[in-house]
């Protein structure tokens, strides 16, 4: 067998007992209560997930937050999205280290994000509906 | 050099014991500082291939770190230092990857202005960051690593913005103006100087040689005279499509011992791109013609489009694992797909590139990836003469493995 090949082969056999998991969650976007707005598009999210809105309709700046929790941030990818976690976090890593642009702020937990989005007017984040309190509005998805 | 060698060390220090996630060095919401570091190993049966590599090689490595500051809701600075080792080449000099201002006035309305990646095809600009891909190797007929040094960015700047259309999905288009600084130490650089010293030899050993020309250069230099074009990514109302356009063109004046002797002059360059993913799968394809002329010492030494394409499929058995299949296809003249003579004067009879691929990646974390696949290649273009001095094997194959850490 040729080198380049046995090195291939070495590396299929390495890796042939790797797993994956699937996670399911239910979750809502939520921003701050200072936010007139009370719904909005799926389409208009995943814009703004993907760095491609970036003002609300007034003209202020979106500050979006992801939330690295591993259920809320697959559940979000799915549904949202419709990408897979690795995906979307390719994404961003493509905007960080290829110079177009700086990607969300990414907290761990539904604890972390709903502190931030009470105190950000222009937030936007997505917590697991179990999580929802008063600190935080959801924001319905028309 | 100690510099280098202490930045290398701190960021392959980092990388061992510091397994964070993408935020992690996020000093707030408006400084963020990131970083890369890879080690790969590459070998080659028939052909050397980008180094010595019929004996195998670890000098294949890359480091980048980039700091990103947004200085207002509208306004950017950011850079990111790369430094990287491709057999003899690039020795781990660290250089400037990219670095620019970018304002964006609106949504649909931005610019970046300094150092500036070259927006060709789908991947171009991510070239430098091996975990961003499926496979190591970026297909070799539009994305050659023989000009990667030479066609990854650009000092001017760029007009950019994404227009959306609830109906129709939305558009990203960047139009682009600049000057592509050619390094006087890249793999292409030493090619050209040993082309052209084997045309001059050839003059001279002919029957009638042309007396104005000289025996040999010590040195040559490129001058890009201008750089400019467009890309469009179209993102239809279908989930994770991606359809591409984008064009170039540019014209590089070249210098034997200070006395110009050539130009290059790309006419067009074009690549259209297809991107789709679908549950498990995701497929790429893409097909572009490059229509340039050379002309060196009066003579124009080729003149016309070549072709590329090629199509990817990968199949991801897991989140964290996934197996790649690509097919890769080059012509160096679209129009005669027989014999041809190469750059540096010699008969190639094999003028084409038919590359088979198979990959895997494995994502061990976030931030670990480790990657390896293997090649088996019908034709030697795109091969440099420079590296195979006793001449080609027409069927040939590589293979590689790479880890890559980022944080």
């Amino acid at each position: 067998m040729r080198k380049p090949l046995k090195i291939f082969v070495m590396l299929l056999l390495m890796l042939s007992c790797a797993h994956g998991s699937c996670l399911a969650a239910e979750i809502i976007l939520v921003v701050n209560h200072d936010n007139t707005l009370a719904g909005i598009t799926a389409r208009a999210a995943e814009l703004i997930f993907l760095s491609k809105k970036t003002e609300w309709t007034q003209g202020e700046h979106i500050h979006v937050v992801v939330n690295n929790d591993p259920e809320a941030y697959a559940a979000f990818c799915r549904e949202i999205l419709r990408k897979t976690p690795l995906q979307y976090l390719l994404y961003r890593k493509k905007m960080l280290f290829n110079g177009s642009g700086i990607p969300p702020l990414v907290m761990d937990t539904d604890e972390e994000v709903k502190n931030f989005i009470a105190a950000t007017r222009d937030a936007i984040g997505f917590i697991s509906k179990d999580s929802l309190d008063p600190r935080v509005k959801q924001l319905v998805i028309l | 050099m100690r510099l280098k060698k202490i930045t290398i060390i701190v960021i392959a220090l980092l990388s061992l014991f510091l397994p964070m996630p993408l935020a992690a060095f996020d000093l707030n919401s408006k400084v963020q500082l990131h970083g890369f570091i890879s080690q790969g190993y590459l070998d080659s049966s028939g052909n050397n291939f980008l180094s010595d590599s019929l004996d195998g090689t670890f000098a294949f490595n890359e480091i980048g770190v980039n700091l990103n500051a947004r200085i207002t809701n509208r306004l950017r600075l950011g850079g990111q230092l790369l430094s990287r080792k491709m057999g003899g080449y690039g020795d781990n000099h660290i250089r400037l990857d990219w670095g620019l201002a970018d304002y964006r006035f609106q949504d649909w309305a931005g610019v970046r202005l300094g150092k500036v990646k070259i927006p060709m095809g789908l991947y171009n600009t991510e070239r430098d960051s091996d975990f961003l891909r499926p496979m190591i190797f970026l297909p070799q007929s539009i994305y050659d690593e023989t000009r990667r040094d030479t066609w990854l960015a650009h000092w001017g700047g760029e007009i950019y913005g994404n227009v959306a259309i609830d109906a129709f999905g939305d558009f990203d288009y960047k139009l682009f103006y600049g000057r592509i600084k050619y390094e006087g130490d890249s793999i292409y650089h030493d090619s050209t100087l040993t082309n052209i010293n084997k045309r001059l030899a050839d003059n001279r050993q002919s029957p009638h040689p042309d007396p104005l020309l000289p025996p040999r250069i010590n040195q040559c230099d490129r001058d890009n005279d201008y750089l400019y074009g467009a890309s469009l990514i179209y993102s239809p109302p279908i989930d994770n499509l991606r359809l591409g356009i984008s064009y170039a063109s540019q014209k590089d004046t070249s210098y034997g011992d200070g006395v110009k002797i050539g130009e290059y002059i790309t006419n067009s360059y074009f690549v259209l791109s297809l991107e789709y993913a679908w549950r498990k799968l995701f497929f790429s394809a893409e097909y572009a013609e490059n229509d340039r002329r050379q002309t060196l010492y009066d003579v124009t030494t080729f003149d016309g489009p070549n072709q590329a394409w090629y199509t990817m499929l990968t199949y991801c058995a897991t989140e964290r694992l996934s197996f790649s299949v690509v097919y890769d296809e080059y012509w160096k003249d679209k129009h005669s797909k027989d014999d041809s003579v190469h750059a540096s004067g010699r008969y190639n009879s094999t003028p084409w590139r038919k590359d088979w691929g198979f990959g895997v990646r494995y994502d061990a974390t976030e931030n670990w990836t480790i990657k390896g696949e293997w090649h088996t290649v019908d034709g030697t273009a795109l091969l440099l003469d420079f590296f195979n001095p006793e001449g080609t094997e027409r069927y040939w194959q590589y293979g590689a493995v790479k880890v890559s850490f980022n944080f």
